[in-house]
């Protein structure tokens, strides 16, 4: 009774503190929005091929701009968050508390995916309303699949936060990671994965994330199955993230 | 048993040795202070106690328990107060202290905390717009949140103004009168003088002097001070103790201040000298600690 109390209360901070700090908010959920509305209708006509079906480009850029806001409310929002906590003595604080760090990660990882549903039903919600998106095929495998990849990236968010060395720091490096890497990973128009920056994007997890929530979503039906590769190489990078935050993550601001 | 035992406790970082040997006693419902320079050991020290620092070797032994490895029954009868105030700005008051009270089992109201560091009113106000000394009470109320038994104030008054610390000691006097037991660093000499029972002077990761304060001032042998100056070429006379002069200033160290006084004074008025500026100090606690930690 009295770890669910002190879940909940710890819930509601991680809630309270994300959208109290217009910073975090605004980017995380207004960054997408504006891409998706704003490439939607600037190229509402176009089309393109995957294998024998041809798509509309707002059916792609729908479940794509989904996965790219997922990564803003983990990866980004994490590493952001854990990194300026840690350094400003927030995490040392708490730490000096019976809450407890198992406690601590529960709550801010629970809060994160709080924050990925609301992303979810906010990105494909206004792609269906505004742009005429198709609702997917499956949407049970579809969610499945987007929460597996919110883990995985979230994992990955906290390992981000243990490798920066200070909060002045993380939104560069942050950005500076997560931006070229979605760019090459096909999260705003699909790249080729035959060609050199395809080549490169399938290396990291954000392609294979991309492709594998789009043959969820499968929007007119015609897509392939879920690739079984996609999935073990997000989860993969999940683990190795989850396991180098065990490793590495730090409580206390890094001064010595 | 004591509440915090600590034997030969040694911590070094990389090739630096912070703490080289300290060993400590404090008991139930006593006030002691860590004292010393900046960089002299006591944060290393009472983060060990604290439990977020390993000792390399040595015994620590605080509430029954080893710091190092006590899980939540130690964090939840243990109250922090470290260097650095660090609050979550966006929160309230209210919701912050709401937040702390429910790690505890057994927490005080943030109504009753308040109370006790003297901030009542605040609780609807966000952090980030509470004053610098406002969010170090604050951040005193959440150690005592959990109605601890023992206290933990890591420089305390760092930063404060006068009124500020006058206030901050009086809290402290407050948690003593409650029965808490109160471990504290300073390397502000007054604030140990006026709030520890006993205290421990550190320097350079060793203890130079433990006692009550005026223990500490009593086996030093320091000798009174008395100075003056005068713009006469007169001889001074003969006066029991060190002399110096330097032209027309002359310090005096003495073990018998009042016969001193008088050859001194006696002197001036014979002899119509002009002496200005007379002042008679007692050995200080500063003394002593100056001499301590210098040499």
């Amino acid at each position: 009774m009295h770890n669910l109390r002190k879940l909940l209360r710890q819930l509601q901070f991680e809630q309270r503190a994300f959208w109290r700090n217009p910073a975090s908010a605004v980017f995380t959920f207004v960054f997408p929005v504006i891409i998706l509305v704003v490439l939607g209708n600037v190229n509402s006509h176009a089309r393109f091929q995957v294998g024998a079906h041809s798509y509309s480009y707002d059916d792609y850029l729908a479940p794509a701009m989904s996965t790219y806001g997922i990564i803003s409310a983990t990866f980004v929002s994490l590493a952001m968050i854990l990194s300026i906590r840690r350094d400003s003595g927030v995490l040392k604080r708490f730490q000096g508390t019976p809450l407890g760090s198992t406690m601590f990660i529960v709550s801010i990882l629970i809060s994160s995916l709080i924050n990925v549903v609301i992303m979810m039903v906010l990105t494909i919600g206004l792609g269906m309303i505004s742009l005429g998106v198709h609702f997917p095929a499956n949407a049970l495998e579809t969610t499945a699949i987007m929460l597996f990849g919110a883990v995985c990236f979230a994992g990955l968010g906290v390992a981000m936060a243990a490798l920066i060395p200070n909060s002045d720091a993380a939104p560069a490096i942050v950005n500076g990671i997560f931006f070229p890497i979605a760019f090459i990973s096909g999260i705003f128009f699909p790249i080729s994965g035959s060609s050199i920056l395809g080549r490169i994007g399938n290396f990291f997890p954000i392609s294979h994330y991309t492709t594998a929530v789009f043959d969820a979503y499968n929007p007119i039906g015609t897509a392939p199955k879920v690739a079984g590769t996609d999935v073990l190489i997000l989860a993969a990078w999940g683990v190795a993230g989850i396991l180098l935050a065990i490793r590495r993550f730090k409580w206390e601001p890094s001064r010595r | 048993m004591d509440i915090i035992e600590v034997d030969n406790v040694r911590k070094s970082y990389g090739d630096n040795e912070a703490v080289g040997g300290i060993s400590l006693r404090v008991g139930e419902g006593e006030v002691v202070a860590l004292l010393g320079p900046n960089g002299a050991g006591k944060t290393t020290t009472v983060e060990i106690l604290e439990g977020y620092r390993k000792r390399d070797s040595g015994s620590v032994s605080v509430l029954g328990m080893d710091p190092w490895h006590a899980g939540s029954a130690f964090r939840s009868r243990v109250g922090l107060v470290l260097q650095e105030c660090a609050l979550p700005p966006g929160l309230t008051v209210l919701e912050l202290l709401t937040l702390y009270a429910a790690y505890y089992e057994h927490a005080r109201s943030p109504k009753e905390v308040l109370a006790l560091v003297g901030l009542e009113g605040v609780e609807g106000m966000r952090v980030r717009k509470l004053s610098g000394g406002q969010q170090r009470r604050i951040d005193l109320a959440l150690a005592l949140i959990g109605d601890p038994a023992l206290i933990f104030l890591d420089e305390p008054t760092t930063g404060f103004d006068p009124g500020a610390r006058r206030s901050a000691w009086e809290i402290v006097k407050g948690m003593q009168s409650i029965g808490k037991t109160v471990v504290l660093t300073t390397h502000y000499m007054d604030e140990a003088y006026a709030l520890a029972s006993r205290l421990y002077i550190i320097a350079r990761g060793k203890v130079v002097e433990e006692g009550t304060p005026d223990a500490i001032i009593q086996r030093s042998q320091r000798r009174t001070r008395i100075t003056f100056s005068h713009a006469d070429v007169h001889e001074l006379p003969p006066v029991e103790g060190d002399v110096q002069r330097d032209g027309g200033s002359v310090v005096v160290e003495t073990d018998v201040p009042l016969k001193a006084l008088h050859t001194l004074t006696g002197w001036a008025i014979d002899n119509t000298v002009n002496v200005e500026n007379l002042e008679v100090k007692n050995p200080s606690l500063e003394d002593v600690y100056l001499e301590l930690t210098n040499a």
